[in-house]
């Protein structure tokens, strides 16, 4: 069972179960592999996971996509695209003690993609970024002397 | 001497006449000579330019056609988007049946679905962000927003932007 956390990557499977704050639909589209689809954006912090897997389980969308049984996706904003065309029955739910959002199953192929991380791991890329500058420098430093 | 010169799609009256140039190779020099006349009779129009800039004059007319092209294509998209919207509402207020849902998508598909594809040209990024921020001030877009409102498939548009070494985020 794997978590994505970062931009870009992604999941596919036959039916997912996605809860989030706020699933809202997005748009009809004609994607070049899915075909008719329609689009829903997930924001404000949510996950989606794979409840049934591909038959045969082979990446349709992207290579690097995560296709196993319990895999997900976990951000703070996130693209669900679904070949279901009528509209996904939204429910409230019990997420945890505290905090309630929404929940909603695909019943066939979905494919979900991270659009805005968690802001908490932004940071940590752009600190970790910094880190190897400042390093860059007292390398440059240690150098000279 | 090159006739028909022809390398923007213009309207047809744009074309007073005959366009002629003379390539550098024939004339010997790094400049190209133009020659406009109406219909053969006598020469209007006539000017010369270097080929840097005839070059820039190129990329600039390609710039303006293409971002005028994107243009087109984003309010297509918009209008697209916004009947979906309206669709999609009216269902879920049970306003229209699911009968009368499946149809609407069925007869006019160009109402409401968004052809998305993998960018082709990734100059495109750089006119779509000039066209976005002059949008900027309504507001901002997020990268799904943008695919979609220029048919580009979301996953290419953030291979363009990986490429770019942008960092992950908005």
């Amino acid at each position: 069972m794997a978590r994505c956390y970062l931009v870009g990557e992604s999941i596919e499977g036959l039916a997912t179960e996605i809860f989030a704050k706020k699933i809202v639909f997005n748009a009809y589209l004609n994607h070049p592999i899915i075909g008719r689809s329609s689009q829903y954006k997930c924001e404000r912090d949510g996950y989606a996971e794979i409840s049934k897997e591909l038959d045969p389980k082979k990446h349709r969308v992207k290579e690097t996509s995560l296709l196993n049984i319990g895999d997900c996706i976990e951000s703070e904003k996130f693209i669900i695209l679904t070949l279901e065309i009528s509209r996904l029955d939204v429910s409230k739910s019990t997420f945890s003690g505290r905090h309630n959002c929404n929940h909603t199953k695909t019943h066939k192929f979905t494919f979900g993609a991270i659009t805005v991380p968690f802001s908490h791991i932004i940071s940590a890329i752009i600190n970790k970024a910094e880190q190897r500058k400042i390093t860059g420098k007292e390398w440059t430093q240690k150098l000279k002397r | 001497m090159n006739s028909d010169l022809v390398i923007i799609d213009e309207p047809q009256s744009f074309y007073l006449g005959e366009i002629t140039a003379s390539a550098p190779e024939t004339t010997g020099s790094s400049a190209i000579e133009f020659k406009i006349s109406v219909n053969n009779m006598q020469e209007i129009f006539a000017f010369t330019v270097n080929v840097s800039e005839f070059k820039e004059i190129i990329r600039f007319t390609y710039y303006k056609s293409r971002k005028n092209e994107l243009q087109i294509l984003a309010i297509k998209n918009l209008i697209k988007i916004s009947n979906s919207l309206q669709l999609n509402l009216q269902f879920s207020e049970k306003t229209i049946s699911d009968q009368e849902f499946e149809e609407a998508l069925e007869k006019n598909p160009e109402h409401y679905i968004v052809d998305v594809r993998p960018i082709e040209d990734e100059g495109d990024v750089i006119i779509i962000g000039d066209i976005l921020q002059e949008v900027a001030p309504v507001g901002e877009l997020e990268s799904d927003q943008v695919a979609n409102i220029f048919s580009i498939e979301h996953d290419s548009l953030l291979k363009v932007f990986q490429h770019g070494k942008m960092l992950p985020g908005r």
